[in-house]
């Protein structure tokens, strides 16, 4: 891996693909190099070319970021949560594990605001907080595919880069046979997999929802080949050069394909959270909340907590 | 009906752990709404490109998502810091009203400190 001498790789094939136009027997001749004005302008693109690659962001860029949602992840693991989001070695939390618990405690006051306060808040608390972790597993499975494009964007624009040097060394030498055909690997970077949403049963306990989400993650290593489309086989600089023009267009193309496949899954999740499915993930403010200042009769009386039965 | 006496200052302290779990469950909230908001700062170097203006495609829909998430985690961590304060009120207006009541609650609360559990449930 070379990634951070991708310009002087590029500088290095400008200077190849010179040579090989310029010729051996012209330059031994020392005469005026009889370059087509084609492959000049070939020539010259080079280093625009490769350019926009060389400043693609760093894959441990985004390491601190998903340490973040790792860590509220792990904050969120109530039993039920989708353990493949998760290390298999991560505890869940029992902390959060008092709340559903609480159920039984508020079951002995028969005050309006206790129900309330079971029926809204502790029963749906489970569901609802495994649906929360499922958005910051799709807010982190972006950041993980993401990372893994670039990653594997950098890998593929080096190998382009000294497939390119080899080619021409051969051309040069007079013994390149063609057989262009680099393989991007960044097509197979991004992994979608569905994440079921479950909603509350009234009487306690979870059912699936009628509804999933997305939640991207890293593609597993298969290769995916984006092969240029078919060149004439020859063995003119030009050819080569249009063939490696070619694939980095590719390879752009492919970058922009990805991110795309990104933002759609991630529209999708907000649009969910845009419509009444919201209610999936959020818990309404149980009336309780509202009396933390209230007189003391409010607390005891019927619509608070009521009798101890 | 247990509303008063020793019996009523048993489920006041029931309650009391209540809003003693609640406090520490408001506390897992609080720290994953702040590791999800946290990544603002560190999201410069990810998302940006030089060869284009801004961020790119994908920060617009992530950040939506991200401050989405931020909100309700909030929320969350919000609703169940008031409930553990309306709880404890509560359980102090029924205590006062009641000696008895208050003094079993006292004497459980004691046993609970003098624990190490700070009222976790059996």
């Amino acid at each position: 891996m070379s990634f951070s001498e991708l310009m002087d790789h590029a500088e290095t094939i400008q200077k190849l693909a010179r040579s090989a136009a310029n010729g051996p027997d012209r330059s031994s001749l020392d005469i005026l190099p009889a370059v087509t004005a084609e492959e000049e302008a070939l020539i010259e693109e080079i280093p625009s070319l490769y350019r926009p690659f060389s400043t693609m962001p760093d894959p441990a860029s985004f390491d601190e970021m998903t340490d973040d949602l790792t860590r509220a992840l792990g904050c969120l693991a109530i039993t039920g949560v989708d353990r493949r989001f998760i290390s298999a070695t991560s505890p869940l939390s029992s902390t959060l594990e008092t709340v559903p618990h609480a159920d039984v405690t508020l079951a002995d006051w028969t005050g309006d605001a206790a129900e309330n306060f079971r029926s809204n808040f502790i029963v749906p608390f489970r569901p609802t907080v495994c649906n929360q972790f499922v958005l910051v597993a799709a807010l982190k499975g972006a950041l993980d595919a993401h990372k893994e494009m670039w990653a594997r964007a950098r890998a593929d624009v080096d190998k382009l880069a000294h497939h390119s040097m080899d080619a021409l060394t051969l051309l040069i030498a007079n013994t390149y046979e063609w057989d262009w055909g680099v393989i991007l690997t960044v097509a197979g970077a991004v992994l979608a997999t569905g994440a079921a949403i479950v909603a509350a049963l009234p009487t306690g306990g979870m059912s699936l929802a009628a509804l999933s989400l997305t939640v991207l993650g890293t593609g597993t290593p298969v290769v995916v080949s984006v092969l240029p489309q078919e060149h004439e086989k020859a063995m003119s600089v030009a050819h080569l050069l249009r063939a490696m023009r070619s694939d980095i267009y590719r390879l752009h193309a492919e970058i922009t394909r990805q991110e795309q496949a990104m933002v759609d899954k991630l529209t999708e999740i907000n649009k969910v959270l845009g419509s009444v499915n919201r209610d999936l993930f959020t818990l309404a403010r149980p009336a309780l909340a509202e009396m933390a200042n209230a007189r003391a009769e409010d607390l005891t009386g019927d619509t608070g907590l009521g009798a101890n039965d | 009906m247990p509303d008063s006496g020793k019996e009523l200052g048993a489920g006041l302290h029931e309650l009391w752990k209540v809003a003693q779990n609640f406090e520490r469950v408001q506390d897992e909230f609080y720290a994953a709404r702040n590791a999800v908001a946290d990544t603002v700062l560190k999201q410069d170097k990810a998302f940006r490109w030089d060869h284009r203006d801004g961020y790119g495609p994908v920060y617009r829909v992530w950040s939506e998502l991200r401050a989405e998430i931020v909100s309700i985690l909030g929320d969350t961590d919000q609703s169940l810091g008031l409930t553990a304060d309306a709880l404890r009120q509560a359980v102090r207006a029924y205590a006062r009203a009641d000696d008895e009541a208050a003094a079993e609650l006292d004497r459980r609360q004691q046993w609970h400190r003098g624990s190490d559990d700070p009222g976790r449930f059996a």
